[in-house]
């Protein structure tokens, strides 16, 4: 720990901000950790411009087919692989990353509408799972520049798609509060399928298992590929999966939230909230399982001959229960941001739950099932972990945390891979102090990996299919996301940022932590957070501006005893100097926007 | 590894990431395929149920593959722009071979005892008698230097023929000097040739945008199928067992000819918006035919009735 030199001073007479301002004056020997994530930082801003210069042409589009002739198989994935580009820039990177990303995004948009995917700036049809993995992409645009009017009116359309403001795409029902379609976007609702919408999917449907085992006369999962059973399993899904709604459509709160950080319209909240607890109401009349499909009736199982499993990406899905409670967490996430209230986690807690009881001891491991059909519940695996942590990270309750000792029992986590989340809490919890080097060095060298892969790209765009450049995004920035956010990394599937801090670059006015300094969140409590800060410049000082929350949505009462009383509060750093902050904070009290401090006063 | 990433692994059913644009049999072992796709050179030991492993050329989109008649571990594989690499342990290791080959982007290679041809985009053939070790240009005659396709005559490998965007070209002595016949098959875009495996002089053009073309004397004179289809082709197979059952593969699926290419019918994959290229291997009876395309690697032994994967499906 380090020894401070800070005093608070009287705020217009040392810098032009009416924030408090910290004092940390005595050089030291940086710590490894903060070179090691400078040296990330550094690798993230140089990988950045060559992903972007290797696949994507002048114009922002990308390097692929000159025709594509996909059915609904979307553009996500294109959005999806630049997804970190911003967010390079919002933690601490050069203002070029995100400068690409919007280049990008745009290049993308003009790509994509040319091939028919994309119809007035958003994808015409897909589900919310893809849809998700896109917009993902999206979000983080607003935490670099909220007042960019051409993102932000972008973000008021893209919400209207599912409000019902938006008369050319009536997605959402207001009076049943279902979305009406599984596939859905800016040409509204599709309620039939056709052969050609699952083109080529299918050839990677082959691979799974049958979305039904009564299809008529198709017994193997090698009918995607046949002309005769092709049109039969596509008519099935039609008939029992297309119309309606499913848990997968709650991905869509980020969307409409996003409308509201830029805005701060409360229409946008209140459609969020309301849509929810559709899915709440719906699990309750169901005996406290979420049902998988709603008709358009509002009805559970309305096609699937009364069953509450059997719709698309549900309990029979090949991933199961997990694309629902999934999709659960991203809304409560999302109304817990606009609410400050955790009760929204009682829905994916109670799924988690439900599944859990499920569950049973194979080979000496603890198994919970997947999938639910007439077979009953089945497809046992090892019970995750992220969903309840990510949900701890919100709540913390003891019912979340009992949950992660209980799964965790006898596990260490790592720093990386599917259990990084549970080493990164192991951390915060003051188990295994070595962890932030070795993840900002694992992440390292994950960055050189892809990029030297990237500086060796020799192939022939015709080939690629469109998860492409999600292959090759080098942007690693978990770690970082964990370490200098406080932030669980943000899902694939469409979740948005939730982060205990962010920085900005005072002297620079910008987002981000300024050149040279390194942040590290070492412990994070239901109403505080532990902050080491370093400037690994020897010669330069460094101001940072530290942000309650990603969105503002959290409160500083004090540093270090201090009172503070705000959202925001800065860090003088002499050349080579170092502060820990004790912060006492009040968290989800304040609403939510993305945050300019400066254009704010 | 995210999860997307962790998902996709689990997607290599077939050497996916990336769609399949070329096929090599070994000899002798059924079970050994060679595949360019899009994350690189894929070899199975196991007719695909080991999942198409990588064994090198990663990201350089291999699109000719041929093995040396004499040597089956020696493999050479043309590239999109990287020229020629060459492996002689079955593809564990793999060198550039690429000296006096001035085009690099590579789009057919063709190999009788005697030597090894590439058709290059827009450097015209290259020929090589030394196993790759140097190279040189053989485009005597040839006007059209953008060669799509190229293929030997299996009884006389001093005869290869080249298709290109304006025809097709003969050599008859190696390549030393090529021809093509104003009043044959000329001025239109030759995407696939294929030589009928029990009469060379028969010989099959898939054409853009005039169907599929057939000649009986060795590509002297050309004959239009009765129904030229309009779909955009981009390979030509014909079946080892039924030689008169010719397949082409097009934008729009496999289309199956029972006539000796006068009429066609479709013989599956309408899905599929490209069948880059249509191998058959002769060795089963009735023959199976391998496709390359979108989805991987594809197999059918009924004439198209039914396809399967050759990668394993997930439980």
């Amino acid at each position: 720990m380090w020894l401070l030199a800070f005093s608070f001073l009287a705020l217009a007479a040392v810098a032009p901000a009416q924030w408090p301002v910290i004092r940390a004056g005595a050089p030291k020997a940086p710590p490894a950790w903060a070179l090691a994530e400078r040296q990330l930082i550094h690798a993230l801003n140089q990988a950045s411009r060559i992903f972007v210069r290797t696949y994507a042409k002048p114009d922002g589009s990308l390097r692929f087919k000159e025709r594509y002739e996909g059915g609904m198989n979307s553009s996500d994935d294109a959005y999806e692989a630049f997804r970190g580009l911003s967010m390079v820039t919002a933690i601490g990177g050069d203002p070029e990353p995100d400068r690409l990303h919007r280049f990008v995004w745009n290049g993308i948009t003009k790509q994509f509408t040319r091939y028919g995917q994309i119809y007035r700036e958003f994808d015409s049809n897909w589900d919310w799972m893809h849809h998700g993995e896109g917009y993902t992409s999206f979000y983080s645009l607003g935490l670099v520049k909220p007042r960019d009017t051409q993102f932000r009116d972008r973000a008021i359309r893209f919400a209207a798609l599912y409000t019902g403001e938006d008369p050319e795409a009536p997605n959402y029902d207001p009076e049943r509060n279902i979305i009406r379609a599984v596939m859905n976007g800016s040409r509204g609702p599709k309620m039939a399928w056709t052969v050609r919408d699952w083109i080529p999917t299918n050839a990677n449907l082959v691979y799974y298992p049958l979305p039904y085992d009564d299809i008529p006369g198709v017994s193997s999962p090698e009918g995607w590929i046949n002309d005769s059973q092709l049109p039969v399993i596509v008519k099935t899904m039609s008939d029992r999966m297309a119309r309606g709604d499913v848990p997968i459509n709650l991905t869509s709160t980020p969307l409409v939230a996003a409308a509201y950080l830029y805005t701060g319209a409360e229409k946008y909240k209140q459609w969020v909230l309301r849509y929810i607890e559709g899915w709440e109401d719906r699990t309750r009349a169901n005996g406290g399982i979420t049902p998988d499909n709603v008709g358009l009736s509002g009805r559970i199982g309305e096609y699937t001959n009364g069953e509450w499993w059997g719709g698309y990406y549900g309990w029979r899905w090949p991933r199961g229960g997990a694309d629902i409670y999934r999709a659960e967490l991203t809304a409560a996430g999302v109304a817990h941001l606009l609410t400050g209230d955790p009760k929204w986690f009682d829905l994916p807690r109670s799924q988690l739950e439900l599944i859990s009881r499920q569950g049973r001891t194979e080979n000496g491991v603890w198994t919970v099932p997947a999938r639910h059909d007439r077979r009953g519940w089945h497809l046992y695996g090892p019970e995750p972990v992220y969903p309840y942590i990510r949900m701890w990270l919100h709540t913390f309750d003891e019912r979340d945390w009992r949950h992660i000792e209980r799964v965790t029992r006898g596990r260490r986590g790592r720093s990386s891979g599917p259990d990084a989340d549970l080493g990164w809490i192991h951390f915060l919890r003051g188990r295994d102090p070595d962890y932030p080097l070795r993840a900002f060095t694992e992440a390292i060298g994950e960055v050189r990996a892809r990029l030297a892969e990237i500086l060796n790209e020799h192939g022939d765009p015709e080939t690629w299919v469109d998860s492409k450049w999600s292959q090759m995004d080098p942007l690693a920035l978990d770690a970082l996301t964990r370490l200098a956010l406080g932030a669980s990394p943000v899902d694939l599937r469409g979740e948005m940022l939730h982060a205990r801090l962010r920085y900005f670059d005072a002297g620079r006015r910008r987002p981000g932590l300024p050149d040279g300094v390194a942040a590290l969140i070492t412990r994070i409590t239901r109403d505080g957070a532990t902050l080491e800060l370093v400037n690994t410049e020897a010669a330069r000082s460094r101001r940072v501006l530290v942000a309650a929350g990603a969105y503002g949505e959290h409160r500083f009462t004090t540093v270090n005893g201090r009172v503070v009383n705000g959202t925001w509060f800065e860090v003088d750093l002499a050349p080579g100097a170092a502060a820990t902050l004790e912060l006492a904070m009040n968290c989800w009290v304040n609403k939510p926007s993305y945050i300019d401090p400066w254009e704010e006063r | 590894m995210n999860p997307l990433v962790w998902l996709l692994a689990f997607q290599m059913g077939s050497p996916g990431q990336g769609e399949t644009q070329a096929i090599a049999l070994h000899p002798r072992n059924p079970l050994i395929l060679y595949a360019g796709a899009g994350k690189g050179l894929c070899k199975t030991l196991q007719g695909g149920k080991d999942n198409w492993p990588t064994v090198g050329l990663d990201r350089y989109s291999p699109r000719a593959i041929v093995l040396d008649p004499a040597d089956s571990e020696t493999v050479f594989a043309g590239t999109f722009e990287m020229g020629i690499y060459k492996s002689t342990d079955g593809g564990a290791y793999w060198t550039a071979v690429n000296q006096g080959l001035t085009y690099p982007e590579i789009r057919a290679l063709a190999i009788t005892p005697e030597a090894l041809y590439a058709g290059t985009d827009g450097g015209g053939v290259f020929k090589t008698t030394d196993g790759g070790a140097r190279w040189r240009e053989v485009n005597r005659g040839l006007i059209d230097k953008t060669v799509r396709t190229l293929v030997a005559d299996p009884r006389n490998p001093r005869i290869l023929y080249a298709g290109t965007w304006h025809g097709v070209y003969r050599t008859v002595d190696g390549g030393e000097t090529w021809s093509a016949d104003p009043e044959g098959l000329y001025d239109v875009d030759v995407a696939a040739l294929a030589i009928d495996p029990s009469d060379s002089r028969i010989l099959y053009a898939a054409t853009n945008p005039r169907g599929v073309w057939r000649s009986g004397d060795g590509g002297g004179t050309w004959s239009p199928g009765s129904h030229p289809l309009t779909e955009h082709l981009q390979s030509i197979a014909v079946d080892p067992h039924e030689p008169s059952h010719v397949y082409v593969g097009t934008r729009a699926g496999v289309f199956r000819s029972t006539d000796s290419a006068r009429t066609f019918a479709r013989a599956g994959l309408s899905w599929s918006n490209s069948v880059w290229t249509l191998v058959f291997d002769g060795r089963t009876k009735p023959a199976t035919l391998y496709y390359g395309g979108v989805g991987g690697v594809l197999k059918t032994v009924d004439g198209g009735k039914w396809w399967s994967v050759t990668g394993p499906i997930r439980p």
